[in-house]
């Protein structure tokens, strides 16, 4: 009983706060998505957003919060996937083993690529990256034998036959990698990833081994892309040099960027609109779509630069003036110390009398 | 085999340091980071393309024509989309990219893709032992010029000078009561004339893609790490290095065609871990 | 054994001699002042005090450990901070999180999370801007700003603070109040810490002189990157070659 009312309490504090109740409704509704939409078609659909979302949190990880530009992500992305793919069809490793090794690979690739990060910075560090995976991709093509080359590699075994378990299965590594973010972010290593990205001289003088926390970013982001690209190959089933080429790399700043770079959920929101909303124009537009999406794109990067989560949070929310107690923006007094909410309003009944 | 990869590798170097200086003037002084630079380059080749084959113009006036057409183009987008922005890189990035993708949509769907242009001058020659097309020499011959008058342009004319002061120290530009938005204004024009001029020349002597923007656009950041951000020299000494090496790369591998970008950013890759500022580079952190 | 032992300390920017055989050292507890004109070297000699840069030649060794070589941050947790002369703080967060980077960046001895956000807050208390914690280090005003990079090399637990040039750019009641705050800083650490492995020296940079000799036990003058003088500030004002070589000028 007391449980009971403790978890209610809790519960009644995150629903009084807008961006929780938000995330609590968001949260329910794609646990419940499948029991109402379960045709193929939309299970995919939602399964790529859930993979997506990952491979652009982990973006955000490394160059939101630590501020390490890095412009060639589908490395990591295209390490995993290449590796579990080769061992699930070379070895025929279960894909249970083979997400994890090829996890494993992308986590090695962020050291090896956090590597020049020591050195480099800003925009040169960013087209160092960009190179590496076109590096990669002319090994691939290279090693064709074993990698199939253009072609790529076909036959990849599925994780899960039935869809909706595919589906719960991303939501919950999809909930875990969020989760995981967040908690880095409000950790010690949060605050020095950031401390890196806003002044790399002043956190060595701080006393923070830069070195050490850089290729931490770069690992931890490799983990996160890597658990992504894994579960792509066993759920695509194919696996060429496309999850290596230029433009997949620009996917997760442009996700990341529409929802809000440095947000924890940002990156998360910036998928689950823009995927469906590519994939709905296709259908409607065909040919055309792309067209209609890079204009979208690019207004709402002009009207809401911090994209567009924090856009709306600030819509709907707005700080009590007195406690600073987060409160929806209609309410007239705070939930908390019951103050006025608006100057303003005092302002405007001067006027008026 | 040699002969080839010269004449080939030159013509390449010539287009790739017309690009890069360029988009390394545009860095320099608008400290941006323009995604959208080579798809101007490939709306150029297009719109020269269209001028002269769909409205039968002649090529010596459709050559003004499309560059103009072209400038007006990048400075709407400037004006539009980036400036009012300013001061987020990633933004500006992002927005630049959206207009190159939204320009090669546009392209793709006005015309077919490769499409061939014809030469504005006929006839061949033997060269090296290879045969080369007078366009061809046209072309190298355009680059040249075009280089040098960029360079005269930016060390003779009083624009040219506050162009170069902009670039060396903003804060002191200003106090000398230099305008940065006209000046803005005509780096864009300058630079993005200099990438339509290339794109005019080289139409006929490349297959025309609306994707093709995309691969010089990575070779073009290469030369420009490769030879040091915002340094001039540096970039059009590398876009030849590069060009020869990634053209001997095409034509002495057997399935160079697919390794010539792994082999130019392997190369970028080491000569940035060695020496992190590029060959003449100086701007290596802000 | 003094703590910081500098000897012979050199730096070469290409051709030109930044540091030149630069040798001093600075006992427990004391406030040693590092004047001379601009360009003399001042910055450079205590950034390779900092591990921000390399010698060329030379050794420093502080509280009898060699740390010549040692990165920035190694320094740093050797006891040594710094301030830099332009404050490069981490301009969008808080100016809390600003502090507690620098109080949390490593685990000393015996320290869990709450003792280094106990810290933080109490370095801000000390320089007297708790009140602004929660703001943006972009919103703070410059004067704020100088006190927040001390009360970032602070939370460092540092037995060593280098300022470098605390009052540039200052007005004069800023300069009165940070000069009250290195006077109570030192008075504290003579309080607070009697035993022999505690205590707090300072380097302080400074072109105002009449500010610096009030609160300086000795002084080094620099000129072209050669130490001309280094003693007590009344020594150090009768010095006939520091007289001519900038003091003359300042009028003092």
């Amino acid at each position: 009983m007391l449980l009971a009312q403790k978890y209610g309490q809790k519960l009644k504090k995150a629903i009084s706060i807008p961006s929780q109740l938000l995330l609590l409704i968001g949260v329910i509704s794609f646990i419940l998505i499948p029991v109402f939409f379960n045709d193929p078609h939309t299970l995919r659909l939602l399964i790529m957003m859930n993979i997506m979302a990952m491979f652009a949190s982990s973006w955000n990880l490394v160059s939101g919060y630590a501020g390490q530009l890095v412009l060639g992500h589908s490395l990591f992305f295209g390490v995993s996937a290449y590796v579990s793919a080769m061992l699930n069809t070379n070895l025929d490793w279960s894909p249970v083993a083979s997400i994890p090794a090829g996890t494993l690979a992308a986590v090695v690739t962020g050291l090896v690529a956090g590597y020049p990060a020591l050195r480099l910075k800003g925009i040169y560090l960013g087209l160092t990256t960009l190179a590496m995976p076109v590096v990669l991709s002319g090994i691939v093509i290279v090693f064709s034998d074993i990698t199939g080359g253009e072609m790529g590699i076909v036959g990849v075994s599925l994780l899960s036959r039935s869809r909706i378990a595919f589906y719960y299965i991303t939501l919950l590594i999809l909930a875990l990698t969020v989760f995981a973010i967040y908690k880095i972010t409000r950790s010690k290593t949060g605050l020095i990833f950031q401390a890196i990205r806003e002044n790399e001289m002043t956190a060595q003088a701080s006393g923070v081994n830069t070195t050490y926390y850089k290729l931490l970013a770069f690992s931890l982001s490799g983990l996160f892309a890597g658990l992504a690209g894994g579960l792509y190959a066993h759920f695509i089933r194919v696996v060429g040099p496309s999850v290596l080429s230029f433009g997949f790399s620009f996917e997760p700043i442009i996700w990341s960027s529409f929802g809000g770079v440095a947000t924890v959920m940002g990156p998360v929101v910036g998928v689950f609109i823009l995927v469906p909303v590519i994939e709905e124009l296709r259908a409607v537009l065909g040919e055309n779509a792309s067209l209609v999406y890079y204009i979208i794109l690019g207004v709402v990067v002009i009207f809401a630069p911090g994209g567009v989560m924090r856009w709306f949070v600030n819509r709907i929310e707005k700080k009590c003036p007195q406690c600073e107690t987060a409160n929806f923006s209609f309410r007239r007094h705070c939930r908390n110390c019951k103050s006025r909410m608006k100057i303003n309003g005092v302002l405007e009944e001067v006027k008026q009398s | 085999m040699i002969a080839n990869i010269f004449v080939i590798g030159l013509l390449n170097g010539c287009i790739y340091a017309l690009l890069a200086a360029g988009f390394s003037l545009m860095f320099s002084v608008a400290r941006i980071v323009n995604l959208a630079f080579t798809a101007y380059w490939m709306v150029s080749a297009y719109c020269y393309y269209g001028i002269t084959s769909s409205l039968g113009v002649h090529p010596l006036i459709a050559a003004p024509v499309s560059v103009a057409v072209v400038i007006l183009l990048s400075l709407f987008f400037q004006f539009v989309v980036i400036n009012p922005i300013k001061g987020s890189g990633m933004s500006v990035m992002i927005l630049s990219l959206a207009i190159g993708l939204v320009l090669q949509k546009i392209v793709s769907l006005q015309s077919l893709s490769y499409t061939i242009v014809p030469n504005l001058v006929e006839g061949t020659m033997e060269w090296f032992g290879v045969t080369v097309t007078y366009q061809y020499f046209l072309c190298l011959v355009v680059v040249v010029v075009v280089l040098i008058g960029l360079w005269l342009f930016l060390s003779k004319t009083r624009h040219g000078v506050a162009i170069r002061a902009i670039s060396e120290d903003r804060q002191v530009a200003g106090l000398m009561g230099i305008d940065e938005r006209f000046v803005i204004a005509l780096v864009t024009a300058v630079s993005v004339g200099v990438a339509a001029i290339a794109g005019v020349v080289v139409s006929p002597l490349y297959a025309l893609e609306p994707t093709m923007w995309m691969s010089h656009l990575l070779v073009l950041m290469a030369v420009v790490i490769f030879g040091g951000m915002g340094s001039m020299k540096g970039s059009i000494i590398t876009a030849f290095i590069i060009a020869f090496t990634e053209t001997s790369v095409v034509l002495m591998l057997p399935t160079g065609g697919f390794l010539r970008s792994a082999v130019v950013m392997a190369f970028m890759i080491a000569v940035l871990m060695i020496k992190p500022t590029g060959l003449f580079g100086t701007l290596a952190e802000e | 054994m003094n703590l910081l032992e500098v000897k012979g300390l050199t730096k070469r920017f290409g051709g030109i001699v930044a540091v030149n055989s630069a040798s001093f050292d600075v006992g427990k507890n004391e406030v040693v002042g590092l004047i001379g004109p601009n360009g003399a070297g001042k910055s450079t000699l205590v950034q390779l005090l900092m591990g921000i840069i390399k010698s060329d030649s030379g050794e420093v060794r502080f509280n009898g450990k060699d740390i010549t070589r040692l990165k920035a941050w190694q320094v740093v947790r050797q006891g040594v901070a710094g301030t830099f002369q332009c404050t490069k703080p981490f301009l969008r967060l808080p100016v809390f999180a600003n502090v507690l980077v620098a109080s949390s960046a490593w685990k000393k001895p015996g320290q869990n999370g709450e003792a280094s956000m106990g810290k933080a807050m109490s370095v801000l208390k000390k320089v007297g801007i708790p009140h602004l914690a929660k703001l943006p280090a972009s919103q703070l005003s410059h004067g704020d700003l100088k006190r927040l990079e001390i009360a970032r090399s602070l939370a460092t637990d540092p037995r060593l603070l280098i300022l470098d040039e605390p009052f540039g750019g200052l007005n004069y009641n800023e300069i009165e109040l940070l000069s009250d705050l290195v006077k109570k800083l030192r008075k504290q650490s003579e309080e607070d810490h009697p035993t022999e492995n505690s205590g707090l020296s300072m380097i302080i940079i400074e072109h105002k002189l009449s500010e610096l000799m009030k609160i300086v036990d000795k002084v080094i003058v620099l000129n072209y990157g050669e130490i001309l003088a280094f003693g007590t500030p009344e020594e150090v004002t009768k010095n006939e070659a520091v007289i001519n070589a900038y003091i003359g000028e300042e009028g003092i």
